[in-house]
C-alpha cells in the first residue's frame, strides 16, 4: 500500500503556520476536537470517535490461575490493534507504535490500579477473572494515544463482570441471564492528553497532519482527583520543568472535561437500556421484527421527537442493535425518517426503516 | 419491504454505513441484530512484483476478531470472503495490482459469516471497484424441532441442530457460496436453500437503498446526478 | 466535523422522487439496456446481450457513451486529458508525477519542451539537469499522451508551451467525476486569476502568467482573488456541483456579499453552491 505523504511545499507551510499558532482546522493551541462516544449492545463494548480517528474497545473475561505472585487478585491485560483499515501506514502487525500505545495503556490504567483486581478473585490461589481490554484502532487521524485511553476507560466503566457464587469445592459462574452482571469496581478515572510542540507553541490533541510535522509531543495521565498518573515523552523536544508543569496542568483540565463526558454517555446508556428493555441484550432475539422495530422505534420517535425541538442538532438513539439519527428537514420528515448528517468524510447512517410506512417503490430485479 | 418475506421468515432489523472511514478507497458496516462487522477495502493497489499476476488482480483479505488474539476461524472466513470476492469482482479490469480487503468484527452475536459478506459487497460497491452483480448473506438454522429460522442470534445457533450460511448474487439469483455446519437431512437442506433466496432478495432491495440514499439524500450528491429526462435511457439511439 | 444546524428547509434542485430516478441510479449487475448501439464507457460490461453497471452509481449518456459513475472513484486517465500534478521524484530519464490516479504517472525528459520553446534531441547534459527544470514538489500541468494498457500507469507529455510549471499558487484536490469534460482547460477569468482545471480533479488557481514574461508580486487584493476562488471552488466541490468556468465565476459573484472567510463556513458553503446551480440551469435551459 503506498502512503501518499504531505508535499514538500504543505509541509513547509504547516510548520510555520504551526509555529505562529495557528491550526489549519481552526482550532485553538488548547481545543480538542469533537469527541463521540458509542457503546455496543453488549457490556464493556464502547467506540470513541476523536475528530476522524475512531478507536473501538471490547472488554472480556476468563478464568484462569492466578499469577503465583498475587494468588488473590485477577489480572488486566492490554491487546493493541492498529488495523490496516486506518491508515496505508499500519500493516496490522506489531510495531514499535503499537506497543508505545500498549505500555502506555497499562502504565497507565494497570499499574495505577484503576481496577480493583480484588474483587475479581474467585478462589484465592486457584480461580481468578482475568481481564482481556482490545483496543482496535479502525481510523487514524492523528492523536491514538487519547483516543485508545479514552476507548479503554469507557469500556472498563462500562463493562460488567459475571456473578459467581464459591460452595466449599463448587463453583457457580452464573450467565447473564440468570443473574444481572456486576460493574468492575474503578477506582478513579484516568486520560491521558497528548500535547504536540512546534517551536514554542503548544499543540492539544494534533491531528495526523500536525503530527507529521511538529517537533515532539508528551502524553500526560491524569485523573480526575488531579493526581498525575504517567508522563510519557514522545521524543523530539526537551522541556523545561516549567512547560511540564503548565502541560500537566493543562492535562488536569482536559481530563475533568472528558471524564464528565464518560460519565455522562455511560448515564446516557444506561437510561437508554433501560427504556428499551435490554439490560440483558438477549432479551432481543425473540421477538419478531415487527415487534422489535414497533417497540423501538415507537419508543424513539415519541421520546425524541419532544427532544428534537428543544435542541437544535442531531439526535440519535441506540438502542442495542438500531441505531437511529434525525435528519434536520423536520417538517418533510421522510416515512421513515431515518436519515442522517452529512460530512466530507464519514458519511450517513442507513437503517432498514420500518417495512408498514415504507411507502417508496422500486423496479424489481 | 421486509414485510414482503413470508410469515415464517423472521430477521433482525439490518443497518449500513457506507464510506464510514476516511482513509480506505472503501468501507462499509453491516449491523444485524446485535453482530456488527466493518469491511474496508484498499485499491487497486501496487503489489510486490512477486506476487502480481499479469491478468487479473490479486486479492489479499485479513480478518480480525472482535476479541482474543485470533483463531483458525479466522483464517477459514478469510478464505470464504476471498473467495467470494475473486468471483464478483471482475479481477481482469485491474491486473498487475492488488486488492486488499480487512474485516474487522466488532461483535458477535449469530450469523458472522452472512454479516460478513454483506459488508463486503456493500464496502466493494463503495470502492467502485467493477462487480459482476451484488451477493448477500443469508444465515439460516435448523431447530431441534425441525424447524427453520433465519438470522439466529449466537444463542439460537448454538441450539440449533444445523447451520447454514448461504450466499447469493443478484444477477440470476444463484448461490455462488454455501457453508454448513451440523447435521441434517438433504431435503432440510434444500428447503433452507430455497427458502433464503427471499432473504437475500430483501437484503439486495436493501443495499439498493443504502446507495440511493447516500446519492440522493446526502444533499453533497443531490446535485451530481445528471439532470433527469423522462425515458431517456433505453431510447434508440438517433 | 458534525454539520450541527437549525433545521430548515432545503429546496430540491432535481426532481427527486419520480420513477425515473430510480433507473438513472443502477448497482453492480444491473441491467442499463438491452440495445447494443450503445458504446460502452467506465463502469459498464457487456454480459448476455445487456450492457450492464459494474459499479454503483449514476448513469451518464453522452450521445451514444454510456457510463457508470460512482462517487468514490479514484481518477484513471484517458488520453488528451489534461492534468495537474506535482512531482515526487526524479528518476533517470523522467518525473515521476503525482496525478491522484492509482499509480504515479511519468513524465518522459523527451515528452518535455525545454524553455524557450526549443525541442531538439535531449543530450547527456540535459539528463544531469534534469532537477533545473522540474524538482521534486514542483506543481506541473501536462497532457496524457498514453495510458497503459496493463497497469492504467499514466504517460505524461508537454508538446506545447501551454504546458510546464505553474509558478506560485494554489492547489485544490477535488473529486475527479466533479470536472466537467471541456475543450479549455485554461480560464483567464476576468477577476485577474487564472484557473486551470486539470481532468484528474488537481485544481490550480493563480495568477495571470505567460511563459515568457515574469509573475507580477502579488498585491493583498489579487492575494484575497485567489483565496476567494479557492474557497469557492472548495464550496461547490462540497456540494457535488459540476466544475467549469462559467459557473465557478457566477459562484464567484454570488460569494461577493460575504467576507472571504466567511465562505468556509457549511451554511454559507451550501447557498453559494446552491444558488450557483440553479444560476447555471436557468443559463442553459
Amino acid at each position: 500500500m503506498r502512503e501518499v505523504p504531505l508535499s514538500l511545499n504543505s509541509q513547509e507551510f504547516l510548520s510555520s503556520v504551526l509555529k505562529e499558532g495557528l491550526r489549519p482546522d481552526a482550532r485553538g493551541g488548547y481545543d480538542y476536537r469533537d469527541i463521540k462516544i458509542s457503546f455496543g449492545p453488549q457490556w464493556g463494548h464502547a467506540e470513541v470517535l476523536l475528530g476522524r480517528t475512531r478507536v473501538l474497545a471490547r472488554v472480556s473475561t476468563t478464568v484462569a490461575q492466578p499469577a503465583p505472585s498475587r494468588p488473590n487478585e485477577g489480572s488486566l491485560f492490554f491487546n493493541v490493534h492498529l488495523s490496516p483499515l486506518s491508515s496505508s501506514k499500519f500493516s496490522g502487525a506489531r510495531s514499535d507504535f503499537s506497543t508505545v500505545v500498549t505500555r502506555l495503556l497499562e502504565r497507565t490504567i494497570k499499574e495505577t490500579r484503576v481496577i480493583d483486581t480484588e474483587c475479581l478473585c474467585i478462589v484465592a490461589g486457584e480461580k481468578v477473572l482475568n481481564l482481556r481490554v482490545d483496543i482496535t484502532l479502525l481510523d487514524f487521524a492523528g492523536n491514538v494515544i487519547d483516543a485508545s485511553c479514552i476507548a479503554a476507560m469507557t469500556a472498563l466503566s462500562h463493562f460488567r463482570r459475571p456473578d459467581f457464587i464459591v460452595n466449599g469445592e463448587e463453583i457457580t459462574l452464573f450467565s447473564d441471564k440468570d443473574r444481572d452482571p456486576i460493574p468492575l469496581s474503578i477506582l478513579h478515572v484516568p486520560i491521558t492528553c497528548t500535547i504536540g510542540f512546534s517551536g514554542e507553541k503548544i499543540l492539544v490533541d494534533p491531528n495526523d497532519e500536525e503530527e507529521s510535522v511538529m517537533d515532539g509531543y508528551v502524553s500526560i495521565a491524569t485523573n480526575t482527583h488531579h493526581e498525575i498518573c504517567y508522563i510519557y515523552l514522545g521524543g523530539g523536544v526537551t522541556l523545561t520543568p516549567a512547560l511540564v508543569s503548565k502541560c500537566c496542568e493543562i492535562s488536569s483540565l482536559k481530563t475533568q472535561e472528558i471524564s464528565a463526558q464518560i460519565t455522562k454517555s455511560l448515564d446516557e446508556d444506561s437510561a437508554l437500556r433501560r427504556k428499551a428493555g435490554t439490560d440483558r441484550p438477549s432479551a432481543i432475539s425473540s421477538l419478531t421484527l415487527q415487534e422489535k422495530l414497533d417497540r423501538l422505534y415507537v419508543e424513539d420517535r415519541t421520546n425524541k421527537r419532544e427532544n428534537l425541538q428543544a435542541e437544535d442538532g442531531i439526535e440519535s438513539a441506540t438502542f442495542g442493535s438500531i441505531t437511529i439519527r434525525y435528519i434536520d428537514e423536520m417538517d418533510t420528515m421522510d416515512e421513515d425518517g431515518v436519515v442522517a448528517l452529512s460530512e466530507s468524510a464519514a458519511e450517513p447512517a442507513q437503517t432498514i426503516p420500518d417495512t408498514s410506512q415504507e411507502e417508496e417503490s422500486f423496479p424489481g430485479f | 419491504m421486509l414485510g414482503t418475506l413470508e410469515n415464517s421468515i423472521r430477521v433482525r432489523p439490518i443497518s449500513s454505513e457506507l464510506s464510514i472511514l476516511g482513509n480506505c478507497d472503501g468501507s462499509a458496516r453491516v449491523k444485524q441484530g446485535n453482530s456488527s462487522v466493518m469491511v474496508g477495502i484498499w485499491g487497486p493497489v501496487e503489489v510486490k512484483q512477486s506476487k502480481e499476476d499479469p491478468e487479473k488482480c490479486v486479492i489479499e483479505t485479513t480478518v480480525k476478531g472482535a476479541t482474543g488474539q485470533g483463531s483458525p476461524l479466522d483464517k477459514m472466513y478469510e478464505e470464504a470472503v476471498r473467495q467470494t470476492c475473486e468471483q464478483v469482482v471482475i479481477t481482469s479490469a485491474h491486473p498487475r495490482t492488488c486488492i486488499q480487503v480487512i474485516v474487522q468484527v466488532e461483535s458477535e452475536d449469530g450469523a458472522i459469516l452472512a454479516v460478513m459478506k454483506n459488508a463486503l459487497c456493500l464496502a466493494l460497491m463503495d470502492a467502485g471497484l467493477p462487480m459482476r452483480s451484488m451477493f448477500a448473506g443469508v444465515s439460516c438454522a435448523q431447530q431441534e424441532n425441525e424447524e427453520l429460522m433465519w438470522d439466529p442470534t449466537a444463542e439460537e445457533e448454538e441450539e440449533s441442530t444445523a447451520q447454514y450460511t448461504f450466499v447469493y448474487e443478484n444477477s440470476r439469483n444463484n448461490v455462488i457460496y454455501v457453508h454448513c455446519t451440523g447435521e441434517s437431512t438433504v431435503e432440510q437442506y434444500m428447503l433452507a436453500l430455497q427458502k433464503s433466496r427471499q432473504v437475500a432478495t430483501e437484503v439486495f432491495g436493501f443495499y439498493r437503498e443504502s446507495f440511493e440514499k447516500l446519492l440522493r439524500k446526502d444533499v453533497k450528491f443531490q446535485m451530481l446526478l445528471p439532470p433527469i429526462i423522462k425515458g431517456e435511457i433505453l431510447e434508440e439511439p438517433e | 466535523m458534525d454539520i450541527v444546524r437549525a433545521p430548515y428547509k432545503r429546496t430540491r434542485v432535481i426532481a427527486s422522487q419520480g420513477e425515473d430516478l430510480e433507473q438513472h441510479i443502477v448497482t453492480p449487475g444491473d441491467v442499463i439496456t438491452q440495445n447494443l448501439d450503445f458504446m460502452k464507457s467506465h463502469g459498464t460490461a457487456l454480459s448476455h446481450d445487456h450492457i450492464c453497471a459494474t459499479v454503483a452509481g449514476a448513469v451518464y449518456k453522452v450521445d451514444k457513451l454510456v457510463s457508470v459513475k460512482g462517487v468514490n472513484n479514484r481518477y484513471r486517465g484517458e488520453i488528451g486529458d489534461v492534468v495537474v500534478g506535482r512531482i515526487t521524484e526524479v528518476q533517470q530519464k523522467k518525473w515521476k508525477v503525482d496525478a491522484g490516479s492509482r499509480l504515479d504517472s511519468q513524465l518522459q525528459l523527451t515528452s518535455v519542451y525545454l524553455p524557450g520553446n526549443i525541442s531538439r534531441r535531449k543530450t547527456l547534459n540535459d539528463e544531469l539537469m534534469m532537477r533545473e527544470y522540474f524538482t521534486e514538489g514542483d506543481l506541473v500541468v501536462a497532457e496524457v499522451a498514453d495510458v497503459g494498457n496493463v497497469d492504467g500507469m499514466l504517460k505524461l507529455h508537454m508538446r506545447s508551451n501551454k504546458y510546464g510549471k505553474l509558478p506560485e499558487g494554489v492547489l485544490i484536490k477535488v473529486p475527479s467525476v466533479l470536472i466537467k469534460r471541456s475543450k479549455l482547460h485554461f480560464h483567464r477569468l476576468p477577476c485577474n486569476a487564472t484557473v486551470i482545471l486539470g481532468n484528474n480533479g488537481f485544481v490550480w488557481v493563480g495568477p495571470h502568467f505567460s511563459p515568457d514574461q515574469p509573475i507580477e508580486p502579488f498585491t493583498l487584493n489579487s492575494r484575497e482573488t485567489i483565496a476567494r476562488l479557492c474557497n469557492v471552488i472548495k464550496a461547490l466541490a462540497a456540494y457535488g456541483v459540476q466544475l467549469f468556468d462559467t459557473i465557478i465565476l457566477t459562484a464567484y459573484d454570488i460569494s461577493m456579499k460575504y467576507k472571504v472567510k466567511e465562505l468556509l463556513n457549511a451554511e454559507v458553503m451550501e447557498h453559494v453552491a446552491q444558488e450557483s446551480y440553479e444560476h447555471s440551469l436557468h443559463q442553459n435551459l
